[in-house]
């Protein structure tokens, strides 16, 4: 039987050398991006990654701790992090603005067992620094991928998808594949919740659609040269049917896939305040409480499991298989339980029924 | 000491692992091509486990995966 991730995303410190404007911490009041609060230290985070480690083993699971920021790499001890982790057989990846990865920089990850790294890509030269507040961001980031590709390090360009930069993908994927990216995709911007749907870089879901329906083109276009990921939980079932496992979820009624927020992940900040996802800014506690107690006593995790209330809500038959984005339903609504106003299943069926 | 663990599964967690639909095959210890092709699935037979590391939808694709 196949094991399952146990995922956990923790923001490693709050420093950060951009200023981007979609940035959550902004969102969350720290426009500065800097350390105000008390950060984990060393041990914490070592008896978090334990904590991880013990859970993982207990449910039979694999234990996977994305490390993002802030910066990540502004973290003074990161590699003494890097060390723990590979030492504990955790499987790492580090989410980056690919800035600081100089040649060295990459060796001594690539040494520490990562071999998977995440870079933020936003758009043409122009675009991306605009949206990163810093005039050095995009050249210090290809150069960050090209640094990490050259030590044998899998990069994966990954692209906030907003108002300000959809027409853009196209670029991202050809830069990022000129710097040496093997992976290259998007992921919609989940507003601010303070302003919803009047969040200026909130994209619709019709664009998310038509987003969606270019990528399938640009997949084909960049085959044999840059995996483009298409990777949207309910794109793919319509692309591909319903298979005898989502079958089986819909009949026992048990989560399968897409948002894994209240089953397998937790998000950490850097003072140890967890978040059921790094998206839906509610907290449940502290990692010091214990990942499992965490998991199974939060009312909040507990409703998230609640396959039934969300199938109530969102009028939505596929919600073993997709729950949308718990974090955007919020975002919008206020109501994480309600249906994903980013959701394009009504685009999907009637394009469907068209080609019938 | 793993199986001693697994005995101590409190009925919480018992109630909690069973509203997770099994995985038949594991797609990430191959990457999923390998894993098409050592089982012989077609596409659309085969599960990829979803991956956190590009946000909490990645799945059921083999370009879909960002770790294999």
């Amino acid at each position: 039987m196949a094991k399952r991730h146990l995922y956990l995303q923790w923001d490693s410190t709050d420093w950060c050398n951009l200023r981007c404007s979609h940035c959550y911490h902004s969102s969350e009041g720290n426009s500065f991006h800097k350390q105000f609060k008390e950060p984990m230290g060393l041990e914490d985070v070592f008896s978090m990654i334990d904590d991880l480690k013990e859970t993982a083993e207990r449910w039979d699971m694999i234990p996977r701790i994305a490390i993002s920021g802030g910066e990540p790499l502004m973290r003074k001890d990161h590699l003494k992090i890097f060390d723990y982790t590979q030492k504990q057989e955790v499987i790492t990846n580090l989410l980056t603005n690919g800035t600081l990865i100089t040649p060295i920089k990459a060796k001594e990850i690539k040494e520490r067992g990562i071999d998977t790294i995440q870079i933020s890509i936003d758009g043409t030269k122009e675009t991306h620094n605009k949206i990163r507040g810093r005039k050095f961001a995009y050249d210090k980031a290809m150069e960050g991928i090209s640094n990490a590709s050259r030590e044998g390090i899998s990069v994966v360009s990954a692209m906030t998808l907003m108002k300000q930069n959809m027409d853009e993908f196209e670029e991202v994927i050809e830069n990022s594949y000129l710097a040496g990216a093997k992976k290259v995709g998007f992921k919609t911007y989940v507003p601010d919740s303070k302003l919803g749907a009047k969040d200026p870089k909130f994209v619709n879901s019709f664009e998310v659609y038509e987003m969606l329906k270019k990528t399938n083109s640009l997949v084909e276009k960049y085959k044999g040269k840059i995996t483009v990921l298409q990777s949207d939980v309910l794109w793919q079932i319509f692309q591909n049917g319903e298979n005898d496992l989502i079958k089986k979820s819909k009949e026992n009624n048990t989560y399968l896939c897409g948002c894994s927020a209240g089953f397998r992940m937790l998000s950490v900040l850097s003072d140890g305040t967890v978040y059921p996802c790094r998206r839906l800014p509610i907290p449940i506690g502290n990692i010091k409480e214990g990942f499992r107690n965490l998991v199974l006593e939060s009312e909040v995790m507990q409703d998230l499991r609640d396959l039934n209330k969300i199938r109530e809500k969102s009028l939505c038959d596929k919600v073993v298989h997709c729950r949308g984005c718990r974090a955007v339903a919020y975002a919008i609504t206020r109501d994480y339980m309600t249906k994903d106003p980013m959701c394009f299943k009504e685009y999907l069926e009637n394009d469907k029924h068209k080609t019938k | 000491m793993e199986k001693s663990n697994k005995l101590e599964l409190t009925a919480k967690e018992v109630d909690f692992l069973s509203g997770m639909t099994p995985l038949p095959y594991q797609v990430r210890e191959y990457g999923p091509r390998d894993e098409v092709k050592k089982y012989n699935l077609s596409k659309d037979k085969y599960h990829c486990d979803p991956c956190d590391a590009c946000g909490p939808d990645a799945c059921a694709s083999d370009d879909g995966c960002f770790l294999d």
